[in-house]
């Protein structure tokens, strides 16, 4: 305990004060101007400093309603991020999906279809199966490609209004997409391998794909988790490395 | 007057004073306190959630000013502020001469 009952007050309000880093430092300044205005009032009156101070806190009223009301704010702040977050991550994994029906079409025309398409899922039904499911790899992938795109475009126009200050932390948004490309990657590189083992080149090129995207996806969010991390950590400050959500 | 029926019209109270110009916390209620004749025993300290959520809305909106040495924040009300306080007002009116009728 410290010989000031300001000092005291601040520290508790800091101690229970639930929301983002801004929110905080913000309610911190407004506290203490308050409250060391007050004080300066009550000293000019005659009081003593002590009992100025102690004053000066208890019409401030106690630190729990105020830490609650900001709690109350930021839960709201954070949900509205998430879903933010949410709608960005699923756009860029279904716009990855439409590229990887390119890159399908690609080895489609350059390699043939059996490719991408004799992956033997279909073999009872011989080789039109082969180029349905080659045909299919491309026309599904780009119509979810397509949504995806929709998505990113209903995020930007979102986050073109949002003016609040960030809440969840720097970069979590985009370890969070790299951790699912890597897993994108695992998965389809594995199954492109077992398909190789299996059969060969046929149906090799159906995950493979979707492997040759997923990894430059994750290339790119794990550059972007990184400067995020480290602006934070060179300026100390979590709201500039961050990409507004 | 009870602490549970200014609560929930503290929105109404910061927009009444702010319209008569900009003020910072403390101003606001010293504002308060001298209009109400020292009838409202508002905790200081809950008007600042209550100011970070009307900007939030949109209702008023603040800066940070120097005097005398000192960086203070201080709110203004907006145009949809006046808006609204105008709309609150008239709500507030009809609900006092309601409540006149039935008990004077």
């Amino acid at each position: 305990m410290t010989e000031s009952p300001i000092d005291d007050y601040l520290d508790e309000l800091l101690r229970r004060t639930r929301a983002d880093a801004r929110t905080t430092r913000r309610l911190l300044d407004e506290a203490s101007d308050h409250l060391r205005t007050a004080a300066a009032e009550l000293v000019a009156a005659g009081n003593s400093r002590q009992d100025a101070e102690r004053e000066a806190v208890r019409r401030f009223g106690p630190v729990a309603p105020i830490a609650k009301a900001t709690l109350r704010r930021s839960i709201r702040a954070l949900i509205s991020e998430t879903l933010r977050a949410a709608l960005f991550l699923a756009g860029c994994g279904l716009v990855a999906v439409g590229v990887s029906g390119i890159v399908a079409l690609a080895m489609n025309l350059i390699l043939g279809r059996a490719f991408v398409g004799g992956t033997g899922v279909f073999e009872f039904s011989g080789g039109a199966s082969v180029a349905e499911t080659a045909d299919d790899a491309v026309v599904l992938r780009v119509i979810a490609g397509l949504v995806g795109a929709c998505l990113l475009l209903g995020y930007l126009a979102v986050r073109r209004r949002v003016s609040s200050p960030p809440v969840l932390p720097a970069g979590l948004v985009d370890a969070l997409g790299a951790a699912a490309f890597a897993a994108g990657t695992a998965v389809l590189a594995l199954a492109s391998a077992n398909q190789a083992v299996r059969g060969g080149a046929p149906g090799v090129g159906f995950a493979l794909s979707g492997a040759l995207v997923a990894l430059p996806a994750t290339v790119y969010f794990c550059i972007r988790a990184a400067r995020a991390l480290l602006t934070v950590g060179e300026s100390g400050s979590a709201d500039s490395g961050q990409v507004r959500l | 007057m009870a602490s549970g029926s200014l609560k929930s019209n503290v929105d109404l109270l910061l927009m009444g004073v702010l319209r008569h110009g900009p003020a910072h916390g403390y101003a606001i209620i010293a504002s308060l306190r001298e209009r109400s004749d020292g009838g409202f025993e508002l905790a200081e300290g809950t008007i600042y959630p209550a100011l970070h959520r009307l900007e939030q809305a949109g209702l008023v909106e603040s800066s940070l000013q120097t005097a005398q040495g000192r960086r203070r924040r201080t709110y203004a009300l907006t145009a949809r502020g006046r808006k609204e306080f105008s709309a609150q007002r008239r709500e507030w009116q009809g609900f006092v001469a309601s409540m006149e009728a039935v008990i004077a």
